[in-house]
């Protein structure tokens, strides 16, 4: 329980320390969402000015920091420039879009890598094909794989209007890394001791696959999970765009291209806490499936 | 090492060389242009054809294959240097430094880099050439990147520890170090292989992503990049089939790759 | 006095011999759902601060405004008001407001719409992006109501362009929206959020829906005051027009080919060769009004001011640029080389006085010796004090054409042994060295688009300008040449006497192609696609190339899929 919640205590001070370098990082880049009416000659320098301050853009850094913590600690997380409305409203429709598309394509990539390599390993069908496979869809990255599957659809005549879409360009994206894994912790337990034991001792080979292979690969595979949540998330962003489907991608490519400061910290410090409690998630699972973790000083007394 | 095993290193360091002097090995100057034949399909001259400026593809090929590879061998030596380092150390030492360690970790897989990239972009002077500029960016990348490897180092050294000829050394007193080099050290290779897996063509790839973003190597320079976002017209494809062929021939790279850092495992594994 | 057309005739006018396709001839067809792509999202539903193109495009299509610019002839014809006058000094025009229109929730247009609207646009806490139009010379024009239906508008000097600047000025319903304005929350009204039956204009649309990232629906506004040829009935033909937010334009192209979306705009030449090839009908009106040009960094502390400031450097270059080859290149032919900034397809202010010197590597040479430059032995240009000569360009990594033309620049330079380094810069960090802290040598940019007069561009031509690109904000113009166009845009700003306007306007065209502060380098065509069954279709050079005669426009049978 102590170990659970000094876990819970870290991860609230490493989201605060993220939310701060979030907040600097994107100050980084030069301009800022004005910066583009310059090229348009209609509008003069003066007015320009004039409306970076009404917004609060001619502050300080730190005092625009103090500023947006503030409000966010109470659950507004500020005022989109672009649109002039509470980013929380901008963001609640999006995220359920994002969604959509991140958990089924999460799953569906784990469903297959990881029941492939299993069912590869049961069937006895060489790896040699599942992993050049995989490796000759890593080159392709989600960008153009997108592309790919959308005009394929096209020229098959599939309506390219559904959800399918993302979610296949995006599973698409996520599983060679799956694999990747799934076969190298696969391999790497059917070779352990007590495994090898049961082997000479006639245990038949689904049943030792499933039995003794994946628990002995599960805790790395566990972790690699946690991992992967928000991967598939900021990846979802991409496809979104991509596909033209209505999560937080398009609005976030949008903000980061126009310094639209608020959606982009919101998105950023959200992502984060997603990594870091999906992290805490998988510590918790590797807690109950692994009772080691539970004595980190004592292990090697 | 067996026979199969050393026949594919051989492939995949020969296919590496041949790449890696790809420049050299170029039939035309990448650079130079020819706008009377611009967008010209495969010919006996122009193995890859011509693209829209009338340059030789397949000449670009090999000279963005140098480039490409030689940085991707690069940036994945020092990724997985500094996470091996890290993983290894904090694994088999453990304790306070092992949590601050995996929440020093979270926090920078957490942290949006690909700004950090842009932004120092927009700050490095205009007149740095396009190849220093990658450099930069990919020497950032894998300073960033050492995370993952780290994290799968540290829960292999964690399962290492516990096996029973290393609890065994400890009974009879070898020391720490001893055991770290004879018995743990040889069980993280194939962590290290199986991420080198991921992270080379990763890097190699990572151009990707930053010409994506308009960072990549920057023109006349060829880049494999280049040719991979071309994909993303894939409409285009149909009619002009040929501008799959880079992409293509970057397969037996890769594939190589994959044969060759399996068969080291595998070696490893048989040598214990 | 001069009396201006009145609509019956300007309808006359939309219908050149050479676009008007045997269908337009069809009767009109009422209903439908017009599909058309947008690639951003709207970012608010208010005129008064719409800055974003996008929000732009829907909201034309949900307001109204006094005086209009057709698109298709680039001059000015009657909106909300019927018809004006001018007095004989320039300086007052009285309008004469439609009667009988309503807004969107059936409540008339009165001049105090009017006048509400004005004070609105020129109020200094607001912060329109409009506001800057209703200026001349720092002093608002003023606007006063002589009768419901009578307004006068009076200038602070007389103002050539004084009709075009009505245009996309959208009248706003004083009973919506003053008690906002009043509590000073008028920026604040009118967002994305707001329920879509308290957005009300005069416009032939009104909105029906809003789906983030998803579409804009409108539907016919029951009020729209202006009638279908030949018949009573109330246009628009059109049941509603749905915008469908697709960022990507490979999704876009996808979406257009499997039949869900009806109009294109925008396109990429590899696209447009692409759905050529599909047998989409594809319209290419020819050149549009944006230029693309290398401009020279002129300012006093520009690193290479040294080679720049010399003006046979600057013409040197200029005869190098490989125009044609760019425009068969980059832009599949579908371009047209310029010399100067106004483009062909400004009908009403190009000249065809500036020169077109061939392109010469040669003279190039030759003039850049005369100027003190010579080659070293490795074949580098080098100056007097043998310093090879080299500086990059900085191109915007959103614009794959114009990286294009930085690419073949590049090559076109080499010729001369110069070296030049191609700087990509995501595009907001682009301009924040342009504009802001002016560290750069040259930069690759595209402008225009907005209006084809020249008084728009004021910021960009004015020494003192913003927008002045190779040398802005200057306290006293930096050359003679620029002191002249100083003077010739001041003038032309109040001369009433068009043809005479027209030849101030030539000489500063004429002195800029001389000076050479930026190397004009290609005005690409304007295509638009449609899937062929979009009628009284006539795409412009003016933005929005294909919806600025929404009203008119209706669908054949055999519309898109939903």
């Amino acid at each position: 329980m102590i170990f659970l919640l000094r876990k819970a205590l870290i991860s609230l001070i490493q989201f605060f320390v993220i939310s701060i370098a979030v907040f600097l990082f994107f100050r980084l880049l030069p301009g800022d969402i004005y910066t583009v009416e310059l090229e348009n000659p209609q509008i003069s320098k003066a007015s320009l000015e004039g409306i970076r301050e009404a917004h609060g853009l001619t502050q300080s850094w730190p005092r625009r920091y103090v500023n947006w913590l503030a409000s966010s600690a109470k659950g507004d997380f500020g005022d989109s420039l672009a649109y002039g409305i509470p980013v929380r409203q901008l963001l609640a429709p999006r995220i359920r879009g994002t969604l959509e598309v991140a958990i089924p394509a999460l799953l569906l990539s784990w469903a297959l890598g990881l029941g492939g390599a299993i069912s590869a390993g049961v069937f006895g069908i060489a790896p040699t094909i599942f992993e050049p496979g995989a490796t000759a869809a890593t080159i392709v990255p989600d960008v153009a794989a997108v592309s790919l599957i959308l005009w394929a659809a096209v020229w098959l005549g599939i309506s390219i209007t559904g959800i399918w879409l993302p979610i296949a360009g995006l599973t698409f994206g996520l599983l060679p890394v799956v694999v990747f894994h799934s076969v190298r912790e696969l391999r790497h337990a059917q070779k352990l001791e007590f495994v090898r034991i049961a082997e000479s001792r006639g245990i038949s080979g689904s049943r030792i696959w499933l039995q003794f292979v994946l628990r002995a690969a599960l805790n790395p595979l566990v972790s690699l999970a946690g991992l992967s949540v928000a991967a598939a998330i900021s990846s979802s962003f991409v496809v979104e765009v991509l596909t033209g489907w209505p999560g937080i991608g398009p609005l976030f490519l949008e903000a980061v291209q126009a310094r639209d400061y608020s959606i982009v910290q919101t998105v950023l410090v959200m992502l984060a806490g997603v990594l870091i409690v999906s992290n805490f998630a998988a510590e918790i699972a590797l807690y109950r499936l692994d009772p080691r973790i539970r004595l980190p000083h004592e292990r090697f007394r | 090492m067996n026979g199969s095993a050393k026949a594919r290193l051989s492939v995949f360091a020969g296919i590496i060389l041949v790449l890696a002097a790809g420049a050299l090995w170029a039939p035309y100057n990448p650079i130079e242009q020819h706008r009377d034949i611009s967008n010209s399909p495969p010919s006996a001259l122009h193995w890859f054809g011509t693209d829209d400026y009338g340059r030789d593809v397949f000449s670009r090929f090999l000279a963005g294959a140098s480039w490409s590879v030689l940085s991707g061998v690069a940036a994945t030596v020092v990724g997985l240097f500094l996470g091996w380092a890290a993983g290894g150390l904090v694994g088999f030492k453990g304790g306070k430094i092992d949590a601050l360690f995996l929440r020093l970790g979270d926090l920078t897989l957490s942290l949006p880099w690909l700004y950090v990239v842009i932004g120092l972009r927009a700050i490095l002077p205009l007149d740095l050439k396009p190849r220093a500029v990658l450099a930069t960016m990919l020497l950032l990348l894998a300073f960033v990147s050492w995370a993952r490897p780290a994290r799968l180092v540290r829960g292999m050294v964690l399962n290492l520890s516990e096996r029973g000829y290393v609890e065994a050394a400890r009974a009879f007193g070898v020391p720490e170090w001893r055991i770290f080099v004879r018995h743990i050290f040889p069980g993280t290779l194939g962590v290290l292989a199986a991420q080198a897996l991921v992270l080379f063509p990763r890097f190699v790839l990572a151009e990707v992503t930053l010409s994506f973003f308009g960072l990549g190597v920057s023109e006349p320079e060829p880049s494999w990049g280049a040719f991979i976002i071309a994909l993303k017209q894939a409409y285009l494809l149909r009619e002009q089939w040929w501008r799959l062929l880079p992409v293509l021939s970057m397969l037996p790279l890769f594939l190589s790759c994959a044969f060759a850092v399996r068969a080291v495992a595998n070696a490893y594994r048989a040598s214990r | 006095m001069c009396r201006v057309a009145t609509w019956a005739c300007s309808v006359l006018l939309l219908c050149p011999g050479g676009l008007t396709t045997a269908a337009s001839l069809d009767t009109p067809r009422w209903g439908g759902v017009l599909h058309v792509a947008q690639r951003a999202e709207p970012k608010t539903f208010n005129p008064v601060i719409a800055v974003d193109a996008p929000s732009r495009e829907v909201l034309r299509r949900l307001h109204a405004d006094l005086i209009t610019i057709n698109r298709f002839t680039q001059k000015t014809e009657p909106g909300l008001a019927e018809s004006w006058t001018r007095s004989g000094d320039g300086t007052r025009y009285t309008l004469k407001l439609r009667k009988g229109v309503r807004f969107s929730d059936g409540v008339p247009f009165t001049a105090d719409d009017v006048v509400f609207s004005w004070s609105v646009y020129l109020d200094e806490l607001v912060h329109s992006p409009q506001r800057d139009l209703l200026l001349i010379e720092d002093k608002p024009i003023r606007v006063s109501k002589l009768d419901s239906y009578t307004v006068e508008f009076t200038l602070p000097q007389p103002y050539a362009a004084a009709e075009r600047v009505f245009d996309s000025v959208a009248m706003l319903p004083r009973h919506v929206l003053e008690p906002a304005w009043k509590a000073g929350k008028i920026s604040s009204a009118w967002t994305v959020n707001t329920p879509a039956s308290e957005i009300v204009g005069l416009g032939p649309f009104r909105l029906k829906q809003y789906r983030p990232g998803e579409a804009v629906v409108l539907e016919r506004n029951p009020e729209y005051w202006q009638t279908a040829p030949g018949t009573s009935r109330n246009l628009p033909y059109l049941d509603g027009i749905e915008f469908r937010l697709l960022p990507d334009e490979g999704v876009q192209l996808a979406r257009f080919v499997s039949g869900d979306i009806d109009v294109l705009n925008r396109l990429s030449m590899n696209a447009v060769s692409f759905l050529q090839r599909q047998g989409a009908s594809v319209t290419d009106l020819g050149p549009g009004l944006e230029y693309n040009f290398l401009c020279f960094n002129l300012s006093p502390a520009s690193p290479k001011i040294k080679w720049f400031s010399k003006r046979e450097f600057r013409t040197a270059l200029s005869l190098a640029a490989d125009r044609e080859s760019m425009a068969r290149t980059v832009f599949l032919g579908r371009a047209t080389p310029i010399w100067g900034h106004v483009s062909p397809g400004n009908r009403l202010w190009y000249s065809d006085r500036i020169a077109h010197p061939k392109r010469s590597v040669a003279d190039a040479k030759q003039m850049l010796k005369a100027a003190g430059f010579l080659w070293n032995g490795k074949g580098q240009l080098i100056d007097g004090a043998q310093t090879p000569v080299e500086f990059s360009i900085l191109v915007s990594t959103s614009s794959p054409e114009r990286m294009q033309m930085a690419t073949m620049l590049q090559a076109d330079y080499a010729q001369l042994g110069i070296g030049v380094n191609i700087a990509p810069l995501e595009f907001r960090s682009l301009l924040d060295r342009v504009t802001n802290t002016r560290q750069f040598d040259t930069v690759l940019l595209g402008l225009g688009g907005g209006d084809a007069d020249p008084n728009p561009e004021l910021n960009v031509w004015l020494s003192s300008g913003g927008t002045h690109l190779w040398n802005p904000n200057q306290k006293q113009p930096a050359t003679a040449w620029e002191a002249e166009i100083d003077q010739l845009m001041e003038k032309q700003m109040v001369t009433l006497n068009p043809s005479e306007r027209r030849k101030q306007y030539e000489r500063v065209q004429e002195i800029v192609a001389e000076q050479v502060p930026m190397i004009f380098l290609v005005t690409p065509n304007v295509v638009v696609a449609q899937r062929g069954n979009v009628g009284n279709f006539r795409p412009a050079v003016m933005d929005h190339f294909t919806l600025w005669n929404s009203s008119e426009l209706y669908l054949r049978k055999g519309g898109s899929g939903q």
